[in-house]
């Protein structure tokens, strides 16, 4: 049963990684640039919500904390675009420095305390299936699975949806006929934001204390699920949040086995598995391989 | 010398074949052209030769040597320049150092030597800058060694193209649209450019260009891509009197026109 | 261009009209020998400053070299890192453990010369470098640098995990380094220069100053010569680069190892300037810093990443000396905005305004400059 537990909780923390995974490749297929900045943008939106919860209810919270997160989100955008360059590794420093901004800011406000949501589901937990889950977790992967599916749904299904996987597969093309590349941008970026703030209130709930000031590098979490799921492929992001998030909660879990790999090793298995995946296949699992173009 | 061979060429990008079951031979000292419509599959060929792809089916050989699995600096090392239609120059570098890096493979010295700063790394440097130079006035570069290569005009930069692809002292040059761009005495003297590089550096050429004229002109031998199989090979005579030619440069039904005007009419609506 | 192809035939030389190269081979000739005296005053230095002066040049020259390494990867190379953090440590904890005491307390060491064990540890972050050569060959820019986080936080697991050779959260002390019973970085045997007695911080800055100068030569070679016209092309064409003949995975493995030594150098001097090393300066922070270095001074400027690691270095350092002086600024832990917050504030605005509005960073603007007088 301990095995069925920890698989089970291990998939619903993975769906909320799925979701940081998710916008990294949104932004990414949006403008090829990978948001550095993801983080601090995900304790932004936290930290709005943690603000308003006590005064407007966790609901209108949440809703003003992923609107902080999507602005700005499209903040940090209106930045890369302002740059001169399409040099992507420029632009992906440059995310960086708005990072370093944004998080000595998060730092300071946040300091010591910890940041909660005041979310409905509290601290209680549910039996299923001979395991007990938090009823957090069970809230986090039921948002998380309509969330992804309805991405899915316009993603593929949708003129808007159309365009946007247009734009990311040949920019140049995509323009000629029409699309108009900025609001491209900025849409996949604003998803991106708010995609991660969600996550970020799931985080903060129950089995976990809360947020503190280095939430931030949680999100950091979701960049070996990219790199494992391949960091074009919006299939591969879902698929490589699901597997950190296993590996983190199995490894954890059995940590008093593990122990000859040292205190806090679940943090650190998703990065070695990437490099495994990394040597096996470099385009990760479902992304696509790079055609040198000559 | 050594003679490009390839044989049954197929190379497939999802669906679409973009060469079917190519053959021809490029004769040392010769300058041979790879003509063809747009999309023909002339620049996957070229990247086949280069090991830029590796073809699905097929071989290539040059001289005794089977090189189709190999990569580009492998057959780069093999003594197989190559210039590119895009110009793929470093646009910040100079002329100079856009030149030195094709010395690549004729010299040795690698981070340690060089970050010890060693007498022979610097006698090489010299060496090879002087035969550089050379190489760049020969191509009509003149004097303009320290401009950065993306301050240069157009056609200097095409210049540099290929004065780059020369300095890797190549046997085969492959040649994709050297003149493509550039006004019509320009494209001339290109083409004068190209005849010398055969006869008087005794380099073989495959040569890719649109501008019938100047292939008709220059070229010992031809070969015509459509939608990626060979149409003819032959000389540029024999070539322009093949009806397959005259139809695929015309659409299905043969004009009453000659087929080199015709073939030179393309290009301009081409171009324009 | 009245030239035609034909009379540019070999064998019939141009005459020679070359007064470009000539007089920048001049230029080059008087920088070289202006560099060269401005090493004076810096060598007078420790007979003017004291120790808690000389410490913010010493670790901002042992970060400069750092510096250097990641501007040659990241600026001429095209890859990006953002592992050098890692890289600096295997070269401190390499050299804390191969010089230390084995009968040290709690803490493993080999008890080597200490000479040796900084030649060892800079051996063994180039080889941590070029183990990693599978994934710096294969992957490039970007996708390189989010795949190195890897390093960084693996890194951070084990300097807190392996106690015995790292000491754990703790950390572990770093041993003098000495040559022939003389001490490089501590203070045996009495030294006096001028009337000055010169300490382990004096000698260090002799020592630091050497090493920088060296990394400084070194790189520019890189740059200017074969390795680095085959690492320009393979940034800005790879395609191209391989036609050339530029073996371009084998590049890019190499550039990444031949980095990393220069981190591993960082690292050793920045150890002896510590004298005791904690994973907490290891970290992701520390390798953004170097990026940050590396951007200001321009990306592939070797002088650029000098000027940027010494002033990256130097402003927390500086701004938290002068805390006091500086009405604004909150005690360190107060709460308030204080020297270090400031600093990060800087920092990251720069790293924004730089890539905004002049991605040549100071290199570029120097040489505006230059042009203009």
């Amino acid at each position: 049963m301990k095995a069925l537990q920890l698989l089970l909780l291990g998939l619903s923390l993975g769906s909320i990684y799925s979701l940081i995974a998710l916008g990294f490749v949104a932004i990414y297929k949006g403008t090829k640039v990978i948001n550095m900045a993801h983080g601090s943008i995900l304790l932004t939106g936290a930290y709005v919500v943690a603000m308003l919860s006590p005064h407007v209810g966790f609901l209108a919270a949440a809703a003003a904390g992923v609107v902080a997160a999507a602005v700005g989100a499209i903040v940090v955008e209106r930045l890369v675009s302002a740059a001169r360059t399409t040099d992507h590794l420029v632009l992906t420093t440059l995310t960086i420095g708005v990072d370093v901004l944004l998080a000595t800011e998060l730092t300071h406000r946040i300091g010591s305390s910890v940041l909660t949501m005041g979310d409905p589901w509290k601290d209680r937990q549910t039996e299923i299936m001979g395991t007990v889950l938090p009823q957090a977790r069970i809230g986090a992967t039921a948002v998380s699975v309509l969330i992804i599916a309805a991405f899915f749904l316009v993603f593929h299904k949708t003129n808007f949806g159309v365009r946007m996987r247009a734009s990311a597969d040949d920019p140049r093309t995509a323009a000629l006929m029409g699309i108009d590349q900025r609001r491209v941008a900025l849409a996949s970026w604003a998803i991106g934001g708010g995609l991660a703030c969600v996550a970020g209130i799931f985080l903060a709930a129950f089995p976990n204390p809360g947020l503190d000031q280095t939430a931030g590098l949680i999100a950091l979490n979701a960049i070996p699920a990219i790199i494992i799921g391949g960091l074009d492929s919006t299939e591969g992001a879902v698929l490589g949040g699901l597997i950190v998030g296993v590996t983190q909660t199995l490894v954890d879990g059995n940590a008093s086995s593990l122990h000859f790999l040292g205190e806090g090793f679940g943090t650190v298995a998703p990065y070695v598995v990437m490099l495994l995946v990394l040597l096996w296949r470099p385009s990760g699992l479902l992304g696509s391989k790079e055609l040198n173009r000559v | 010398m050594n003679v490009l061979r390839l044989q049954r060429i197929s190379l497939r990008f999802g669906g679409v074949r973009a060469l079917d079951d190519l053959s021809f031979t490029v004769e040392p000292g010769t300058v041979h052209a790879l003509i063809g419509p747009n999309g023909a599959g002339k620049s996957s060929c070229f990247n086949v030769i280069s090991g830029h792809y590796h073809p699905d089916d097929g071989s290539v050989s040059f001289g005794d040597e089977d090189i189709t699995q190999l990569s580009p600096h492998q057959i780069a090392r093999r003594g197989v320049g190559r210039a590119f239609q895009n110009i793929a120059l470093s646009a910040h570098e100079t002329v100079l150092d856009n030149l030195m890096v094709a010395r690549h493979r004729l010299t040795r010295s690698g981070f340690v030597a060089t970050s010890l700063g060693l007498p022979r790394v610097r006698h090489e440097e010299r060496r090879h800058r002087e035969r550089v130079m050379e190489i760049a006035r020969f191509v009509g570069l003149g004097e303009k060694f320290d401009r950065p290569a993306g301050a240069l005009a157009y056609g200097d930069r095409k210049r540099v193209e290929l004065a780059r692809a020369l300095s890797s002292e190549p046997e085969l040059l492959l040649l994709d649209e050297p003149a493509a761009g550039m006004p019509t005495h320009e494209k001339w003297e290109i083409a004068h450019l190209v005849v010398s590089v055969r006869d008087a550096l005794g380099i073989s050429v495959l040569l890719v260009e649109h501008d019938m004229p100047m292939v008709m002109a220059i070229a010992d031998r031809v070969t015509v891509l459509d939608f990626g199989r060979r149409i003819a090979d032959g000389t540029p005579t024999e070539v322009q009197r093949s009806p397959e030619v005259i139809a695929a440069y015309l659409g299905s039904s043969p004009g009453p026109e000659e087929p080199e005007n015709a073939a030179a009419r393309r290009t301009r609506s081409e171009t324009s | 261009m009245s030239e035609t192809a034909t009379d540019l035939l070999p064998g019939e030389p141009k005459p020679a009209r070359r007064p470009v190269l000539n007089t920048s081979g001049r230029v080059e000739r008087l920088r070289k020998i202006a560099l060269w005296l401005s090493l004076l005053p810096l060598a007078a230095v420790p007979l003017y400053l004291d120790g808690s002066w000389l410490i913010i040049g010493i670790l901002g020259m042992a970060t400069a070299i750092g510096a250097i390494g990641l501007t040659l990867l990241v600026g001429t190379a095209g890859q990006l890192s953002l592992a050098h953090s890692f890289f600096v440590a295997v070269g401190a904890y390499a050299y804390a453990y191969a010089a230390g005491d084995p009968a040290g307390g709690g803490v493993e060491g080999l008890g080597l010369p200490s000479a040796l064990a900084a030649l060892i540890a800079i051996v063994a972050s180039g080889l941590a470098g070029l183990l990693f050569s599978p994934v710096s060959a294969r992957l490039k820019g970007v996708y390189l640098g989010v795949a190195s986080l890897a390093l960084v936080f693996i890194g951070d697991h084990v300097l807190k995990n392996a106690t015995p050779v790292t000491g754990g959260y703790n950390g572990r002390e770093v041993a003098p380094l000495s040559v022939g019973g003389f001490e490089l970085s501590g203070g045996s045997p009495d030294l006096w220069v001028l009337g000055v007695p010169y300490g382990g911080r004096e000698r260090l800055w002799y020592l630091a100053l050497a090493v920088l100068v060296l990394a400084v030569v070194a790189a520019s070679r890189i740059a200017r010569n074969r390795p680095g016209r085959a690492l320009q092309l393979m940034r800005d064409n790879p395609a191209a680069a391989g036609s050339m003949g530029v073996p371009v995975q084998r590049y890019k493995a190499a550039v990444f190892t031949y980095s990393s030594v220069f981190a591993g150098t960082a690292g050793v001097l920045t150890a002896l300037a510590f004298e005791f090393i904690v994973p907490q300066y290891f970290t992701l922070e520390l390798s953004i810093s170097y990026l940050t270095m590396t951007i200001i001074g321009g990306l592939g400027s070797v002088a650029g990443a000098v000027a940027g690691g010494l002033f990256v270095t130097a402003l927390p350092l500086l701004l938290e000396r002068f805390t006091g002086s500086l009405g604004f600024l909150a005690a360190p832990g107060s709460g308030g905005l204080d020297a270090a917050m400031l600093s990060r504030f800087a920092f990251g605005a720069l790293l924004v305004l730089v890539l905004i509005c002049e991605p040549g960073g100071l290199a570029v603007l120097s040489r505006r400059l230059r042009r203009r007088s």
